[in-house]
């Protein structure tokens, strides 16, 4: 059941007249291999400083998580094989064309590796624009989220605002641009104005990261996930796709191998604006027990 | 019968972030609070004709 209005251009409702397709990423974390050329892509392009060289100890990823200076981010996770399952897991078909059904698991190594490169998900409904006091946040004709930041005061609404943990505020170098200044994921707004494709996409070797007109991609993600059904890949899954979901369907949306926590995602994302009406209501029965309590200190007259 | 969920994560980071306000933001509002109340005292003691409440809760107000 829709829990918003449905607003399947998030443009056209902003007040773009004409507005070209919505655009967006897919991510298909089964063809991804860890290589990182996203991140490095993505910092070149929108020349993102450093924020921070340190070894994390989490598998290869010493990046850690998306922020204000990490726009795209690949997930490492070093899967365990499950004991519920007497054959471990579904092993992953290397070539993925349906007449060609060679199965190759990754051996005896007891584990298996899932890699996934995350972003900010441009969301129908985004919580981060809709907290922005200053108007920095704004939807852009392509219907994505971009933060303007000349615009923005650093008041940090939006940070925990975002339901995905994506928007940060720039905490360093001090001699870096933007410092204090709310930052994320563009979607390459300037290089989608001349008709190019974001760094990211443009860099990914395999296509994990494929962007197009959302409407297309949403169908080209449900063949691909059938297709790996169809191979014994039973956990592959769409995330983000469903226009129906707490976020009205995100403009970057990801096909996952398994439960979107293992990734770091939440699983059931809302936005979190949902819960203002619930919110001013206790603040305003707040402001009538401070008022009522006041009164109720002078009802009695002095004998 | 489905066993209790159990709250896992990408090594165990947080989901969401948290707020990057320090501790002036909620001194801000609590301090906000105790002038809204006091003034609302100092009004009361204002039209009741209370001079030392409504003196003290004024200058609680500021």
């Amino acid at each position: 059941m829709p829990r918003w209005s449905s607003a399947p251009n998030p443009a056209a409702d902003t007040g773009w007249s004409d507005a070209p397709a919505r655009k967006g990423f897919f991510t298909d974390s089964s063809i991804c291999i860890g290589c990182k050329a996203c991140e490095v892509a993505c910092k070149e392009w929108n020349g993102i400083p450093e924020d921070g060289l340190k070894l994390l100890g989490m598998s290869y990823d010493n990046t850690g998580s998306l922020g204000a200076s990490t726009w795209r981010h690949v997930a490492f996770i070093e899967q365990p094989r499950r004991s519920v399952a007497t054959t471990g897991f579904t092993p992953l078909p290397v070539v993925a064309t349906p007449n060609e059904a060679t199965m190759t698991s990754v051996g005896d190594t007891g584990i298996r590796w899932l890699m996934s490169s995350d972003v900010c998900k441009h969301c129908t409904h985004a919580a981060c624009l809709d907290v922005c006091p200053t108007g920095a946040l704004t939807r852009t004709e392509f219907g994505t989220v971009v933060i303007q930041d000349d615009v923005c005061n650093g008041c940090g609404y939006c940070v925990p605002a975002c339901p995905f943990g994506v928007i940060d505020r720039r905490g360093g170098p001090p001699d870096a641009r933007n410092v204090g200044i709310a930052q994320k994921c563009t979607l390459c707004y300037d290089r989608l104005g001349e008709g190019m494709t974001p760094a990211c996409a443009q860099a990914c070797p395999t296509q994990s990261i494929q962007y197009g007109d959302l409407d297309e991609l949403r169908v080209r993600a449900a063949h691909r996930v059938d297709a790996l059904h169809a191979a014994g890949v039973t956990d592959a899954r769409l995330y983000g796709a469903d226009p129906e979901d707490g976020i009205g369907g995100a403009g970057a949306f990801f096909l996952l191998l398994d439960e979107p926590e293992i990734y770091g995602l939440p699983p059931d994302p809302v936005v979190t604006t949902r819960d203002l009406p619930a919110m001013w209501k206790t603040a305003s029965f707040a402001a009538a027990a401070l008022l009522f309590g006041a009164a109720a200190a002078f009802a009695r007259n002095r004998s | 019968m489905v066993p209790p969920a159990t709250f896992t994560s990408y090594y165990g980071r947080p989901v969401v972030k948290a707020s990057p306000w320090k501790n002036d933001i909620p001194a801000y509002f609590f301090l906000g609070g105790l002038a809204s109340a006091s003034s609302l005292l100092a009004a009361g003691a204002d039209i009741t004709n209370r001079p030392a409440l409504r003196r003290v809760s004024r200058i609680g107000a500021l």
